[in-house]
């Protein structure tokens, strides 16, 4: 008895730790994703406002981009933690 | 503005309210327990809660406010539902699970569990509160000034009905009534955002009859303190003059007069070949009386969607650092300062085990982020209706709505009250919860029973209720965008680092996450204290005097709060190890 519920333990502490790996990982995708908008907007401003994606400037795609992103992300972590677990 | 008082608009704002309290009484009978009230006994389904999530998270800030912002300022606003929606990235991926694994009432609980320290839960219920307080000013400054205009009460009254109708919701069932009101409310907001944005394409864009403004509108005050516009007294009656709404469209690309319906992108095309007419505000002093003047302001659609036309954000199209860094540091703050909000931490603890954690957030980003996608086209949509108010942009989704018909404001109105009553329920059930478990029973060690327990925590949603109240009336007229920017940022420097390094850092020890805390609250509140906004909106000084550099403190604060918690948990490390192999001892 006491030898399965270590087991269980371990398993539960090995799902925990794979599905912590992969949440930085998206985490860290995202982020720079993130972080590449506010870089270009900060220090690319030009660039940024004047290119244009299917006739909407960029910063209205990139913008919306992200938070489709956000949504696609939020959505692929659930399926990977559930088929993981 | 003067709007025609809408007795539709009170009605169906009392059906709101009255709805709201007797759901709050009913589930009230309900929740005996200590569970029960703090945390709905863990039992809600992960739907409900991932909604819950939304009509939490939505505040008057990012329906009125970004919408607004999005109507007068184009882009700047939806930089915001981007930053806010970015930071629920930060609580699914990494946050969630654990918070939900390691606590059981309270923020603290998660922070606390590895060390079993009174110090920590003391220093994260301090923090808890100063967010909570901090982030309940701008909902309360937008309740007064949402009232104000919707039933024609006076600015303190509506800041005195939200307080009192939360603290009644609050009080009666505590975190069951609070999450089955922000459901509705969460709900009801993406349906009613979903038809505004419908009714804006399928109307698409006019150009509107006659030319531009050439005179601005000019509002003074009169010796026997009469409101003026361009000298003629404010009101509806014969003999007396409105303000004239903005947002006329002046011409369409291709000569066009009209679009016709949209879709989302032509929609987004057409607007960036159109020319519209907004107001610029202009305040200066004649003879000692305050003289606002809100002059035409023609400006290009394309424009309108590049970042920089708000104060907030004009830096990035300076050549100057600070103006830079005080855009990302706010960008920063927005995107760290969601995971580590109380009100939305402890509703962790109102599903059942950490799947259900993981399901409902991902619901909330759902939800949220569909919202702040259909921001873009309630402003856009209102910056080109024609009805907006030049002397408050937090009306323009409501004018909005109104250009469509009386019954859609009236209920877009109610909708936006209960914005405001859903979120500070949330703030007020973690700061009551967090004054009972955090100080009363942890730093205090009172061994109270769940019936005490309830009972200190509804004593205390009264008292911050009541503060709440106090802060809304002294802070009348603050820009509502900065102050929830602050709450994010104090939020951010005070709990995430602290929870990243818990999680993350082996070697993190109890004394780093107290310092780690207590630096970080501090730090960012002192910084907001004596930034150049503060000198200038609250103090009335000149911002070149501030002590600071720039306004947004999250860029300091937080790496500030990262490496105090390494620098004393390495200090401290031969301490911890002792105190830990003691305990293996005995």
């Amino acid at each position: 008895m006491h030898h399965s519920a270590n087991i269980t333990e371990h398993e539960q502490d090995h799902v925990i730790a794979r599905r912590q790996r992969i949440g930085v990982t998206l985490m860290i995708l995202f982020t720079i994703a993130y972080a590449s908008f506010i870089g270009l907007c900060t220090f690319a401003y030009d660039w940024i406002t004047q290119t244009k994606v299917a006739g909407i400037p960029l910063t209205i795609a990139y913008g919306v981009g992200l938070i489709v992103l956000s949504l696609f992300v939020a959505l692929l972590y659930g399926i990977l933690s559930r088929t993981r677990s | 503005m003067i709007y025609t008082p809408s007795s539709l608009a009170v009605i169906v704002f009392l059906f709101m309210v009255i709805g709201t309290v007797a759901l709050s009484f009913y589930l009230g009978s309900k929740a005996k327990s200590s569970a029960g009230y703090f945390a709905a006994g863990g039992e809600i389904h992960w739907f409900v809660n991932g909604i819950a999530f939304a009509g939490d998270y939505l505040s008057a800030a990012s329906f009125l406010g970004i919408c607004g912002m999005v109507a007068f300022f184009g882009f700047d606003g939806f930089l915001y539902s981007i930053g806010f929606l970015a930071g629920w990235l930060v609580a699914l991926l990494i946050i969630a699970e654990p918070l939900k694994r390691l606590g059981k009432y309270t923020f603290a609980d998660a922070l606390a569990s590895k060390f079993q320290s009174s110090g920590i839960r003391s220093a994260a219920g301090f923090s808890t509160l100063i967010v909570s307080i901090v982030y309940l000013i701008p909902q309360m400054v937008g309740a007064g000034a949402l009232v104000k205009p919707l039933l024609g009460l006076q600015y303190w009254q509506g800041v005195v009905l939200v307080g009192s109708i939360v603290v009644i919701i609050v009080v009666t069932a505590g975190m069951v009534s609070t999450t089955y009101v922000q459901f509705l409310k969460g709900g009801l907001l993406v349906i009613f955002s979903l038809v505004l944005t419908i009714l804006v394409l399928n109307r698409g864009i006019q150009v509107a009859p006659g030319g531009p403004r050439v005179e601005p509108q000019r509002v003074t005050i009169a010796s026997d303190g009469t409101k003026l516009i361009d000298g003629i007294p404010l009101g509806l009656k014969e003999g007396q003059k409105n303000l004239q709404p903005v947002g006329k469209v002046l011409s369409l690309s291709e000569g066009k007069q009209s679009t016709g319906p949209l879709d989302p992108i032509r929609f987004l095309t057409e607007l960036s070949g159109a020319q519209v007419e907004l107001s610029q505000t202009n305040k200066s002093t004649v003879n000692d009386k305050p003289v606002v003047e809100y002059a035409p302001r023609v400006v290009d659609g394309y424009e309108m969607m590049a970042p920089g036309n708000h104060p907030t954000f004009k830096g990035i199209r300076q050549q100057q650092w600070f103006p830079k860094l005080d855009f990302v540091s706010l960008m920063l703050a927005l995107f760290a300062g969601t995971a580590s909000l109380p009100h939305i931490l402890i509703r962790y603890y109102t599903v059942k085990d950490q799947a259900s954690a993981r399901k409902s957030t991902i619901v909330g980003i759902a939800a949220i982020g569909f919202f702040y996608l259909l921001t873009l086209y309630i402003g856009f949509g209102a910056m080109v209706s024609g009805s907006m108010d030049p002397s408050d942009s937090n009306m323009a989704a409501p004018l909005l709505a109104k250009s469509f018909s009386e019954l859609l404001f009236a209920a877009v109105s109610a909708i936006a009250f209960t914005t405001v009553l859903g979120t500070v329920s949330g703030l007020i059930v973690a700061a009551g919860g967090c004054v009972a478990h955090d100080f009363v029973a942890g730093m205090l060690g009172m061994k109270l029973s769940d019936h005490q327990l309830i009972r200190v925590a509804k004593i205390s949603s009264i008292v911050i209720g009541a503060l709440a109240i106090m802060a809304g009336l002294a802070f009348e007229g603050m820009n509502v965008t900065y102050l929830v920017g602050w709450a994010f940022a104090i939020a951010a420097s005070a709990n995430l680092p602290a929870l990243l390094m818990l999680l993350f850092y082996r070697d993190t020890t109890k004394q780093g996450v107290i310092w780690g805390v207590l630096v970080g609250t501090i730090s960012s509140v002192l910084w907001i204290a004596v930034c150049p906004e503060m000198f200038k909106s609250l103090y009335g000084l000149d911002p070149k005097q501030a002590w600071v550099p720039f306004s947004q403190p999250g860029i300091v604060t937080i790496p500030l709060s990262f490496i105090v918690i390494v620098i004393v948990s390495k200090l401290t490390a031969r301490a911890h190890r002792t105190e830990a192999n003691e305990t293996l001892t005995s």
